[in-house]
Order: structure tokens, then sequence, then C-alpha cells
């Protein structure tokens, strides 16, 4: 049987290349992907913990989860074609003039 | 016999998702970093399947990989020409961003390592959870059920005002 | 079939979430108004009529909650708070409603966005705000938080003419998200060590050694670290100067105050509340982002020259002063909720100032452009005044009580090195305010230009300067509300 802590490590790896596709990618699509990785691997961790304990909390949490992801995707999706019609480029450096 | 079944396709269902989404995260080609988060969005449902939550399975195929993914394509190609050879999609400056998921990742896997687990107890019969979370939606959740419509309907009224506007 | 299933709402729940369905129903008005009328007066009228009516009718339903003896009610199927200090904050956003529509509205149109559509996005926000403040579990909190930032991720990126702007809502956008999936995550560790989402029962678990500890102390720092980012704290602070500065100042204005208080309500809530057992896991995280706040916020605000991310540098040191509460006792806590109420008055009426000066389609943007804007515009620079010498915690205004009371609970409760951090870097605070005020009232080359205010307005500027100075001189009876507001939390 594979144990929770095996769940886990997948979730956690998910976790860790989402957060690493947000942070080192330029393309604006491939960052919305990475995030929905994000979301995905939390969503993991929520049933292998409802799993765990034995109770349906978990799931119950997850599909408002997978409700907030399919919001942020769109909205997120509105964002890039908005962005795309005025410059041409879905490219997040065009403009460095704002820095930190 | 069957313990050995139910090791190995974790350990498919498991390659299938992370090798989808290291692709997705890390492909120079756009259009194949779509299709690896396929993959990764129907590993991770088998996972749930393993998991014994069958209905959120299904919702994650239906929602996921039917919705979502379409949104994301119809991204790809309203942003793109489609016979465009550069959808291509380049890559920051790495040292930072890499340095930084790295601890937190490494911070997570060694907080996680600590923990006693308990060894989960062979899988009950499968029985389905719809009717019990349905039940859920009605009776504990009731109220961030409702106000989780007011996000949706904000998306929607949020989208057609980005959409709609007009460019100068 | 099975059994019927009990619907867990009691009579008088729904008047508990009063201000929440006020705001709703506002954000439907707003809706309906943009489809009846076709001509651009009459639809702004109507906007304006029913965002007032509904920013009152939220502050009217707040105060008739009752409170009975004071202690915290569980509602709604144990999702929701119900006690003095929802009102409390019900209150503040209400008033912040009714200050975004009546101080906005000229720098709404002046970023060429529709009234109507600007408010019935901001209204959801507003409904998000009014839930954070509330929540009782942990998937309340998440969902509050992502219905009061995603109206705004489009709003920051609707008026971009820009290529500032473009960037800036991208910027947040995608921190947003990435701020908010770390939230969750943290949420998914905390539901695994404990087995639980409720305040409460997660409190209990915490306090009793809690199973699994390593899964809850990480938890416990992801969503720190997620609630941190929307308050803008150091080290998740970066998004804010450049999205302070190129979202339209009707934007940014809502971040500086409904944002940040919301956020910080919600922290408070979080960490004071019933998970007060917790907050002795994360008190070095929580020092350490303190100190780097209130350090990097005020270094970097004396370097700037632009006003608007002069004010979001300082932000980031207020959400240091504020937090800085929570390492005290329950006084501290109060001193915290006293600070936030007193840092969105001083804000909110920092940009109302802000959002008239400025001329067609151009705002003022660098400190020098205020060279002079007193000897031309007496009595609103005076106004500012009183706004910044809040914000640098001078007498006799409530920053310089806020300071105090914060600083006192921080040395009573032995973090005198931290407290002794916060006067210093309060100095560094007090020199940059002081050069918009001088550039204000003591050099005269400039002729800075102001847009033309309604007689609203300057009814509503001047409220609010009169309760900022009101805070300052007679701090007793809010300090005292205060008080039994954090009572109720634990």
């Amino acid at each position: 049987m594979p144990a929770p802590l095996e769940y886990l490590a997948v979730s956690c790896i998910l976790f860790g290349i989402g957060i690493a596709g947000v942070l080192t990618r330029r393309n604006l699509l491939v960052i919305l992907m990475s995030i929905e990785l994000m979301l995905n691997s939390a969503n993991l961790a929520f049933l292998t913990f409802s799993r765990l304990h034995g109770q349906l909390h978990g799931q119950v949490i997850a599909i408002f989860v997978m409700t907030v992801a399919a919001a942020e995707a769109a909205i997120g999706l509105a964002i890039v074609v908005a962005l795309f019609r005025q410059t041409g480029s879905v490219r997040i450096d065009e403009a460095t003039r704002l820095r930190g | 016999m069957e313990a050995l079944f139910h090791v190995a396709t974790f350990y498919v269902f498991a390659a299938f998702a992370l090798a989808g989404a290291a692709i997705s995260a890390f492909s120079r080609r756009l259009v194949y970093c779509v299709f690896a988060l396929l993959l990764t969005f129907l590993g991770v449902a088998g996972l749930y399947v393993l998991l014994s939550a069958d209905f959120l399975a299904a919702v994650q195929v239906l929602l996921y990989a039917g919705g979502i993914l379409v949104l994301l394509i119809f991204g790809v190609m309203l942003t793109h020409e489609i016979a465009d050879v550069s959808t291509e999609a380049n890559f920051t400056d790495i040292k930072f961003g890499a340095v930084i998921s790295g601890i937190l990742w490494l911070l997570l896997v060694v907080y996680i390592c600590k923990v006693p687990w308990a060894v989960l107890d062979p899988l009950p019969p499968y029985a389905p959870t719809t009717r019990a979370i349905g039940l859920q939606f009605l009776g504990d959740y009731l109220v961030p059920f409702e106000y989780s419509s007011f996000v949706l309907l904000l998306v929607v009224l949020g989208a057609a005002t980005l959409a709609r506007k007009e460019v100068d | 079939m099975g059994t019927p299933i009990p619907l867990p709402i009691m009579p008088g729940d729904l008047t508990a979430i009063g201000p929440l369905l006020a705001v709703v129903i506002a954000a439907a008005g707003f809706l309906a108004v943009d489809m009846a009328f076709t001509r651009e007066e009459l639809k702004n009228r109507w906007t304006f009529i029913i965002g007032i009516i509904g920013a009152a009718l939220a502050a009217v339903t707040a105060l008739m909650l009752d409170i009975g003896t004071g202690e915290s009610r569980l509602i709604l199927g144990e999702a929701l708070y119900a006690d003095l200090y929802t009102v409390f904050f019900d209150l503040l956003f209400a008033l912040l409603m009714g200050a975004s529509l009546v101080l906005s509205w000229t720098a709404v149109e002046r970023a060429r966005m529709k009234p109507v559509e600007f408010y019935s996005l901001a209204a959801f926000s507003f409904a998000g705000m009014f839930l954070t403040s509330r929540a009782a579990d942990l998937l309340s909190l998440f969902l509050a938080i992502e219905l009061l930032s995603m109206p705004l991720y489009v709003l920051a990126g609707f008026a971009t003419t820009s290529k500032t702007g473009r960037e800036a809502a991208l910027k947040y956008f995608v921190l947003g998200s990435v701020a908010s999936a770390i939230l969750l995550f943290g949420i998914a560790l905390m539901y695994g060590g404990t087995g639980s989402i409720d305040y409460v029962e997660l409190g209990a678990q915490v306090s009793s050694g809690g199973r699994d500890s390593p899964l809850v102390l990480a938890g416990l720092a992801l969503i720190l670290a997620g609630l941190a980012f929307k308050v803008g704290a150091v080290p998740f602070h970066m998004w804010t100067p450049d999205v302070y500065e190129g979202s339209p100042t009707a934007v940014t204005a809502l971040m500086a105050t409904g944002v940040k208080a919301a956020g910080l309500a919600a922290a408070i809530r979080f960490l004071a509340g019933p998970m007060a057992a917790a907050l002795s896991y994360v008190s070095v995280m929580l020092w350490w982002i303190v100190a780097l706040s209130m350090v990097v916020g005020n270094a970097g605000a004396m370097l700037q020259s632009n006003v608007k991310r002069l004010l979001a540098y300082s932000s980031i040191a207020h959400a240091g002063y504020i937090l800085m509460g929570l390492l005290g006792d329950s006084l501290g806590t109060a001193a915290a909720v006293y600070y936030t109420a007193v840092y969105v008055l001083s804000v909110a009426g920092a940009f109302g100032v802000v959002q008239y000066f400025g001329d067609g389609d151009r705002e003022l943007e660098t400190v020098d452009d205020f060279n002079g804007a007193a000897k031309r515009h007496p009595w609103i620079s005076l106004l500012f005044t009183i706004f910044l010498l809040s914000l640098a915690g001078i007498p006799p205004t409530g920053g310089f009580v806020a300071k105090f009371f914060v600083f006192g609970s921080a040395i009573q409760t032995g973090h005198i090195g931290l407290a002794l951090l916060g006067v210093l870097t309060s100095v560094i605070g007090i020199y940059y305010y002081l050069r918009l005020v001088i550039a204000m009232w003591m050099k005269d080359e400039g002729r800075p230009v102001l847009a033309e205010l309604s007689p609203t307005s300057w009814v509503v500027l001047g409220l609010l300067a009169a309760s900022v100075l009101a805070l300052g001189c007679m701090p007793g009876w809010l300090w005292l509300i205060v008080q039994s507001a954090v009572v109720s939390l634990v």
C-alpha cells in the first residue's frame, strides 16, 4: 500500500514544480498553467489528508478549490487576452520600467 | 497480488502527473506545455481514484481536462498565430527563482518527513461518495457554497468587462 | 428517501450577515442600472444613489446586530462569527465604501472607467472584506480573500492605456494568485495536521500539543506568508510599490485601505482569536516580519519622489507597526485594531486628496508637483497635512496615539528592542511625510491644479480629518470599544 507520505511527496513535488514555473518563466500562459499545478497539488494534499483522517471534509474543500481555480483561470485568461490585444505579446518582461 | 497491483498503479499515475507537470512548466514549446498539462490532470485524477475519491476524480476530469484546459488552449490560439513557429516560451533569469523555490520546497519536504505517518488502512470497498458530499453541501458547507457563487458571478462580470473594453 | 437535512440557518443569522447582503444587493443594483438606462448621466446618478444606499444599509445592519453579553457567536453552520469585532470592521468597511464612492469618482472618470462598472466590481471586493473579518474557518477565509482580490485583478488592468498600468495589473494578478496558492497549501497542511479547519477546533488541537505538529507548523508558516502578501509586509512586499504606482489611483486607494485592512482583520482574528496558542509557534517569524517591514518600508519611502510610491512604501511600514501589536498581549491586539482604524481613515483621506490634484487626464505624480499647493488651495492642503501628520504619528492626531499604544504594549511584553526600532523608524517616517508638507506650505514656485470638489467630497474629507483629530485628542471611547471587541475574539 502506498503510504500517505508517498501521495504527499507527489503533491509536494507538484507544488515545487509549480512555484519554479511561476518564478522562472516569462510566458504568461505558462505562468497560469504553473499556478494551476500549485492548486492541483494543494487538492491532492487535501484528498490525502481526507483519506488519512477518514473524513469527507477534505473532499468538499477540494471542490471549492476547483471552483476557485476555474475562476482564476477565467480571469487570468481574460487579462491575457486583453493584454494581447493592446500589445501583441504575452511575455511578462516586455516592459521593465517598474522595478521594486 | 492485489496490493502489488495497487502500488503499480500508484506509481504509473504519479509518474504521469509529475512528468506532465515537469514538461508543462519547463518545455520551451507552448503547445507541448498545454498538452502535457492534460497528462498531469489525468494522472492526478487517477491518484484521486486510488484515494477513494471517485466523485472528485470525475470532477477533476470534467473541470480541469474539459474546462480549464480548453480555456488555456483558447488562450494559446487567441494570442498566437496558429501556424506561428515561434510559439516559444522563454525563461527569465533562472537563478533567483530557482533558489527561492528550492528553499521553499526543501523546507516543505523536511517538515513533511518529520511527521510520524500512520500507514493507510487497506482500502475500504469502494463506496460512492457523491451522496455524502452532496449532503455536506446542504449542511456544514451551505454558506461557503453560497458565497462561492458570488465568486463565480464576479468572474463572469469581470471577464465580460475586460473582454468588451474597447482599445484606444 | 433519507432523513431530511436540517438547514444550518437560525432566525437572526441573516441580520448578522446584513452588511454582506447589502453590498451584494448594491452590486446587483449597479448591474440593473447599467441595463436600465442608456444616458450616461442617469447611469452615473443612479450608481451614486444605489452605492450610498448600499453603504448606509451596510452600516445600519452592522449596528443592528445583537451583541448580547459580548461573547463571540458562531452563525450559519459555524462558518462565520458575529461579535463586536465584526461590527467594528463592518462599520470601517461601510465607511470606506461611502468614502470611495464620493472621493474616487473623479479619479475613476479620469482613468476613463465607467463608474457603473468600477463600482459593481468594487462592491464584490467589499463583500469579500465583510467576510474576512467574520470568517470562522480556513475555507471561509480562503474564499473571502479570493472574493476580495479578484475584482481588483480586473480593476487594476481595467483602465490601462499605459505600459506601467499593464505591467502592474499583471504583476498583481500573478503574485496574488501565487500567494493564494501558498495560503491554500498552508491550509491543506493545517488540515492534515489537525483534521479540522474550524478555528475553535484548531485552537483546541494546537493548545493540546497538536498531533503531527511539524505539519501544523509548516501550515501556519505558509498561511502567515499568504496573509503577509495581502497585507504587504516584508518579505512579501515586492509587488506593492509597482502595483500602487501603476494602477489607477482609485484602485490604489482601495488596495491601500480596504485590502490591507481586510488582510489585517483576518490576520488578527486568526492569530489572536481561538488560535492564540499557535502564535507562540510563529512569533519568531512574526518578529522578523515586523522588524523588516518597519525598516524596509520607511527606508524605501525615504528614497521615493513619486507620491504613490511613497505612500506604498510607507504602507509597508504601517503593516509592520500594526503586526507588532500582535506580539503583545490582548492590549497589544487592541492597539493593533486601533492602529488599523486610524491608518484606514488617514490613508483614505490622503488618497482622497491626491485624487483631486491634477488637471484633465494628468495626475500629480512627484513630491515636487505639490510645490505651492497651500498658496492656491489652502483648505485642501490643510486637510492633506492633517492626514499626513497622522500617518507620520505626530500629536494631536490619531496616528500618534496609535503608535503610542502599539509601542507601549510591545515594551510591556518585553519586546523593547522592537519598540526602539519602531520609534527610530518613525523618525524616518516623519522626515518623508514632512517633505511633502514642506513642499505644499513652504515652497511657492509651482502651481498645482485642483479638480473641482463637490460639496459632498468636502463633507467626507472634513469628516475623515475630524475623526483623525478626534482619535488623537479623545482616544478613550474608541479604545474602550476596541478593547471589548478584542475580548470577544477569544
